[in-house]
């Protein structure tokens, strides 16, 4: 396997995407594929995890290593792949229900202890698989099934967060601009650390404010000379909410989780055997 | 010669050293030739509120906690206070007159003033050394020579230079010396054995320990009381066999990376305790539901909720059989003593590897806080168990990671190693891991998962791997579980010795899957069954009652302390 070129269509699983069509999520999967093909990952040594939603559907269709946990657990699980398989390429994806509500509570971790794997966090601003519920960044006023009288709710701001919680890689994108998401795909996939990678994919079915039509006004690729490496600016467009910033916000070389335990390894040294061990309860 | 015992409890306030005082005195007593039980209570403050320590030394074997004590050393007044009833008529009261005043609840239990604050001041210049003068006093009362005890302090205290070494030593000395002068009628006849290869270790050490010699490699772990102590010891102790133990930011998030790592080949295992295991209950179904191999080791605490964090109850059973939703299989295991929670440990690893599904091993906060002398484990042909892995060569087409085997078991490709890609899903799925919602397949698939659970229950019968003692005579049987063990066997000795009745016993570890076979062959010739647990409600008398449609006596503790032997011979006796 490993000396064959592998071409885009070595990625897709038989099972095809069974997403609504018109679903940004179709925008999303086909440049993935390429960046896979680009890069040559290997399936046998590649791990998509995924958590509950729409999206997290997308290892399905990947002809790579799948696991498709529980609810809010994407990152968690992929970490413990990572750390605990280090040759592997590991990336977890799901929804903004599942990455920013309930299992909200995790990005700051994965964040800081830079675990080496891709996060492609994929936002419609509904819950779309249960049917039109609000979601986290379901914008102030927006009417749904949970807010039948418009959300008295502010949004969070994922791309600021994301900066703020110290990703070492942050970009955004849009479903609606494949060839400039297989770039950010491919840039996420061989950066060493968390990189994480915020992209809108309209809800053709149960998000009728926020969509291709709303989100094609404000989308925007940062400059060609956008410098990745201030991350004070990175927040600066994060808070201009009039435009959709597209591209990588982010970018910085840190140590990884993996990096750091196995440098930590060499310090402390090992020891012969068990009894080794045992001698210290004498 | 009949064994002798001496059970000693020191009392004082939290933070004062009584623990360390403990742990040296335990320690040296061990390498003196006797065998320990050691249990520790401290409060959930670092510092302050009553902290004790009791240790009970034997010649024979220490099974068990006693409720009464030979010798009472109480260093402050709340210490004489709370434990004085606690003194054997012949016993005796150690105190410092300093601290303590006298009441009349001592009645004529022998007394001698033991000023250890003005020792520790005479021979250190400060009072601090008071738990050192009290580890000097008792050395000479359970007969261990003073050097066991001087030896240890340059062990402990070596690197913190010559004259904290010294002034603890000479602390030591003196309260050694004070002792002989004052104490030599209370020293014991034991028969020592000191060159005995052993290891003193607590629960919580002996499963940590456990875990690095069933070849585990990953650890996800979350803080909690009282199962903490087996994280920072594999945090310390695992990268120094090439493993990982990481720190995550919650039960969830330790579970579902435990899943991650063990779907990626390695050996996992995370300690909990009771709030711990009710966070981790959707994530434990995801690894029946996949079939990742996992062990949890779940400390039992006092519940509910936060509880009583830092006491013991036997209350999560049903919990760990029953709490999640839907029907996920799982094994549920109960370690019955300190060098068995080391043996479980590896076979609750073992199995979860072999049948590919979580096992959940019950220790508590009475096991995991206690320490014993045990032999140093010899490991040599030990099975540690192996997964099922796809043999060299299998071709992609047509694999089938769930298919359904006899044993319910089938064979689990490792990323990076096998090149079959599949999808683990949480999802109902078919042979495949392919979605399948359809009626047969989720009949097909639950039976399959289901299957590995009837393997287990019947390879457990062919094994008989229960802790028991069965005479024909008897007419009445006590089964129990986990850390009651050494408590309910001491009370069936004093209950034979005092009326030369017999009482069976059975302490099965696996109490899910039920091991109704052997179960049914110890009821067989019973007149009546008891069962004692530490809990309120009576959680496997409830589970006996439903398989087997009986009536056991229930006896139930729910004090946050564990039973001791004294209690149980009198609860028993009194149905005999």
């Amino acid at each position: 396997m490993s000396d064959m070129v592998l071409k885009v269509a070595d990625y897709k699983a038989d099972l095809k995407p069974i997403w609504c069509a018109g679903c940004g999520d179709y925008g999303v999967i086909t440049p993935f594929y390429q960046a896979l093909a680009e890069i040559q990952a290997q399936p046998k040594d590649t791990v998509i995890v995924s958590g509950i939603g729409c999206s997290g559907r997308f290892p399905y269709f990947c002809n790579t290593y799948g696991f498709h946990g529980v609810h809010g657990r994407a990152v968690p699980t992929a970490a413990g792949v990572k750390i605990a398989r280090p040759d592997l390429l590991v990336i977890a994806v799901g929804g903004d229900g599942d990455g920013l509500g309930i299992g909200g509570g995790h990005l700051p971790h994965v964040a800081r202890k830079n675990v080496d794997l891709t996060y492609i966090l994929i936002d419609n601003s509904i819950y779309g698989l249960t049917k039109g519920q609000s979601s986290p960044t379901s914008p102030l006023g927006m009417k749904s099934k949970t807010a039948p009288y418009a959300y008295v709710e502010d949004p969070v701001n994922p791309l600021l967060m994301l900066l703020a919680y110290g990703a070492s890689f942050v970009a955004r994108g849009y479903s609606g601009k494949p060839k400039e998401l297989k770039e950010m795909f491919v840039a996420a996939l061989k950066h060493k650390g968390f990189s994480v990678l915020h992209i809108f994919s309209p809800c053709v079915s149960m998000n009728r404010e926020v969509t291709a039509k709303t989100m094609s006004e404000i989308v925007k690729p940062l400059p060609a000379d956008w410098d990745k490496s201030n991350r004070l600016r990175g927040m600066e467009i994060a808070l201009d909410t009039a435009t959709f910033w597209t591209g990588v916000v982010y970018q910085e070389r840190r140590e990884t989780m993996d990096e750091r335990l196995a440098a930590m390894e060499q310090r402390v040294g090992r020891y012969k055997d068990l009894h080794e061990l045992f001698a210290h309860y004498k | 010669m009949a064994t002798q015992d001496l059970v000693v409890r020191i009392g004082g306030e939290g933070g004062e050293g009584i623990i360390s005082c403990g742990e040296i005195l335990s320690k040296a007593v061990v390498r003196g030739g006797l065998n320990i039980h050691a249990f520790r209570t401290f409060p959930a403050e670092i510092r302050g509120g009553l902290a004790m320590f009791q240790l009970r030394a034997s010649d024979g074997e220490a099974r068990s906690l006693k409720q009464s004590v030979d010798i009472l050393c109480a260093v402050n007044h709340i210490a004489y206070h709370t434990y004085v009833q606690n003194i054997k008529s012949d016993g005796v009261l150690l105190y410092d007159p300093a601290v303590v005043n006298l009441d009349d609840r001592l009645g004529s239990r022998r007394r001698i003033e033991m000023p250890l604050e003005a020792i520790s001041t005479e021979v250190t210049g400060s009072t601090r050394a008071k738990n050192m003068v009290a580890v000097g006093v008792l050395l000479y009362a359970f007969g261990t020579p003073v050097e066991y005890g001087t030896e240890l302090i340059r062990e402990f205290f070596g690197r913190k230079g010559d004259e904290i070494v010294n002034k603890n030593i000479g602390a030591i000395q003196a309260g050694y010396k004070f002792a002989a002068a004052n104490l030599h009628d209370i020293q014991k006849p034991f028969q020592r054995q000191p060159d005995r290869d052993q290891i003193l270790v607590t629960g919580n050490e002996a499963v940590a320990l456990g875990a690095i010699a069933a070849k585990v490699d990953f650890v996800p772990g979350y803080p909690i009381t009282p199962a903490t102590p087996v994280f920072e010891f594999l945090c310390r102790e695992l990268p120094k066999f090439g493993g990982h133990a990481v720190q995550f930011e919650d039960e969830i998030a330790t579970l579902a990376a435990g899943i991650g790592a063990s779907f990626a080949g390695k050996r996992v295992l995370t300690a909990t305790s009771g709030p711990g295991l009710s966070l981790m209950s959707e994530t434990l179904n995801l690894a029946s539901m996949t079939e990742c191999p996992i062990t949890i080791v779940n400390v039992m605490r006092g519940g509910p909720s936060t509880g009583l964090p830092t006491k013991t109850e036997q209350s999560d059973l049903k919990f760990a059989i029953y709490g999640t939703s839907g029907e996920s299989p799982r094994c549920i295991m109960a370690a019955l003593g300190i060098y068995d929670c080391f043996w479980q440990t590896i076979r609750a690893v073992r199995i979860a590897e072999k049948y590919q599904l979580p096992v959940i091993l019950l220790t508590d906060q009475a096991l995991a806080y206690t320490s014993q002398n045990i032999p140093t484990p010899d490991l040599t042909g030990v099975e540690l168990g192996e997964r099922l892995v796809p043999p060299p060569g299998t071709p992609r087409e047509g694999f089938r990671r769930y298919e359904v085997t006899d044993t319910g078991i089938s064979a689990m490709p490792i990323p990076g190693i096998h090149d079959l890609p599949y999808m683990s899903t949480g999802l109902e799925h078919n042979e495949t891991g392919a979605p399948n919602y359809t009626p047969a397949n989720h009949e097909l698939m639950t039976d399959k998962r289901f299957r590995k659970l009837k393997t287990l229950g019947r390879r457990v019968v062919q094994q008989a791997k229960v802790e028991e003692f069965e005479p024909e005579e008897a007419e009445v049987g006590v089964i129990g579980w986990g850390s009651t063990y050494g408590a309910i066997a001491e009370a069936l000795d004093m209950i034979e010795e005092d009326t030369g009745l017999r009482v069976a016993h059975l302490h099965p570890r696996i109490l899910s899957p039920l091991n109704e076979w052997r179960i049914r062959q110890f009821l067989g010739p019973l007149r009546k069954l008891i069962v004692p647990e530490e809990n309120y409600t009576g959680q496997y008398a409830h589970f006996l009652k439903a398989k087997f449609g009986i009536k056991p006596i229930e006896i139930h503790k729910a004090h946050g302390v564990p039973f001791t032997a004294e209690e149980l011979y009198a609860a028993i006796k009194e149905e005999l």
